[in-house]
């Protein structure tokens, strides 16, 4: 969560004071590295998938008990990118899962460089491979080198809305006239409607599944 | 010509060295036109590198050459020239935020006036269209700020340097290259075809995979200075 927009999203705010509801399914790793998880009910149906990680959150405080595990995120502090600790604190998440006996680890994951390719369908971009076969996303990547199998993509997983006077501050730009802006961190376009004075910006997600 | 051209390298994104015109006539402004291309030194100091061309130009807004390819080849093709066209101001990222820029349009329009040209025409490359890849120039040109003064900083020089805008040119310079020279240029793969954003980029750019081509058209905006 390193850009200001990041921090204002409808649903996902709502929630994640909450997620200590759940105390068992949070973590700290040694380093510092934290690991956010909830359980859920999922009937193992790709149409069953909680729409993106705001639905994951409704689903999960609705109260309905839980048979899955979900992640939700994991922050690495800075000085320790690239050490693979990221990498291990999803192995953690599926010895949590196991420990509880719940079926399987859900994954809404953000890809890292979808920022690279704000323009890109989500759909499109979460198969792209590089030329020795491995996806092309690093994120997407560390899930795959674990197993992880690619369930479908969610163009539409945390919902951000504003008055275009927020998102110019969120994201220190101008947006002068309605239509589709390119903003920094963005994974997507934001769309700035000045007759209604709102943006809206669906940050895209991809469905993965860890078996464990 | 060379310490100038090292100094000033890190000025522009890469892929901005390989347009398709403006490459063809580049090597013969110094060559051809030397009298109207200069630096801005500070003993052995580049403050800034400027090049620009003489053109033929009737005054009309329908008689700008096409975009700033089209004001080189004209430059070189088309005789009568009665007009100073700018086509680079380039300042060292360490001389930034110095009004250099500025002090460079000064001398372009002193050269203007040395050599009885009536005007300096300038296709502008608005600095911060790169922000607004997908914002058609022709909206991008005439947003303003708040206090009346518009929204781009090097139009803003420009105007505040006695410019006026003509009229924006989605197509001025055209650079076009395989699908593998575009991720050398911009280092970033694009694995299907399709529309991209790129790292400095003021538009977009068209991914046309099957053809094995990428095709990008800067735009920019044209101004005028009296002379």
């Amino acid at each position: 969560m390193s850009y200001e927009f990041q921090r204002h999203a409808d649903t996902f705010l709502r929630y994640r004071g909450r997620l200590e509801e759940f105390p068992d399914f949070q973590f700290e790793l040694d380093g510092g590295v934290r690991g956010r998880t909830l359980p859920l009910r999922w009937d193992g149906t790709l149409e069953d998938l909680p729409r993106g990680i705001d639905g994951a959150f409704e689903r999960a405080f609705g109260g309905a008990g839980g048979n899955v595990l979900c992640a939700v995120n994991v922050t690495v502090p800075p000085e320790l990118r690239r050490s693979g600790l990221s990498r291990k604190a999803l192995e953690h998440m599926r010895d949590v899962a196991r420990d509880h006996g719940l079926d399987c680890l859900l994954a809404p994951v953000m890809p890292t460089w979808k920022e690279r390719y704000p323009l890109a369908p989500i759909e499109r971009y979460m198969h792209w491979r590089r030329d020795d076969g491995v996806l092309l996303d690093p994120w997407l990547r560390t899930h795959e080198r674990l197993g992880a199998r690619i369930l479908k993509a969610e163009p539409h997983s945390i919902w951000t809305t504003g008055t275009v006077a927020e998102w110019e501050e969120w994201t220190e730009m101008a947006f002068p006239d309605s239509g589709e802006y390119v903003i920094p961190g963005g994974q997507a376009t934001l769309a700035i409607d000045r007759e209604r004075d709102v943006g809206r910006y669906a940050e895209p997600n991809v469905w993965m599944i860890h078996d464990i | 010509m060379e310490p100038a051209w090292e100094a000033t390298s890190d000025a522009m994104p890469e892929y901005n060295n390989h347009g398709d015109v403006l490459n063809r006539y580049w090597g013969r402004l110094t060559e051809e036109r030397a009298e109207f291309q200069f630096h801005l030194v500070d003993g052995d100091e580049i403050l800034a590198r400027a090049r620009c061309v003489p053109v033929r130009w009737n005054g009309r807004v329908a008689d700008l050459p096409a975009g700033i390819d089209g004001a080189i080849a004209r430059g070189f093709d088309e005789g009568g020239a009665n007009v100073l066209c700018a086509l680079l101001i380039s300042v060292p990222r360490a001389q930034r935020g110095r009004a250099r820029s500025g002090q460079a349009l000064q001398a372009m329009l002193d050269i203007a006036r040395a050599h009885d040209l009536a005007a300096l025409i300038a296709p502008v490359r608005p600095s911060w269209k790169e922000r607004y890849p997908l914002a058609p120039v022709e909206r991008y040109a005439e947003w303003r700020r708040e206090d009346g003064l518009l929204f781009d900083p090097w139009m803003r020089v420009h105007e505040r340097a006695g410019g006026k805008v003509l009229k924006p040119e989605p197509h001025s310079l055209r650079i076009t290259g395989t699908v593998a020279e575009w991720e050398e240029w911009t280092d970033l793969p694009f694995p299907e075809s399709g529309v991209y954003v790129f790292p400095g980029g003021l538009s977009t750019l068209d991914v046309d995979r099957e053809n094995d081509e990428a095709r990008y058209w800067e735009p920019n905006v044209w101004m005028e200075h009296g002379a």
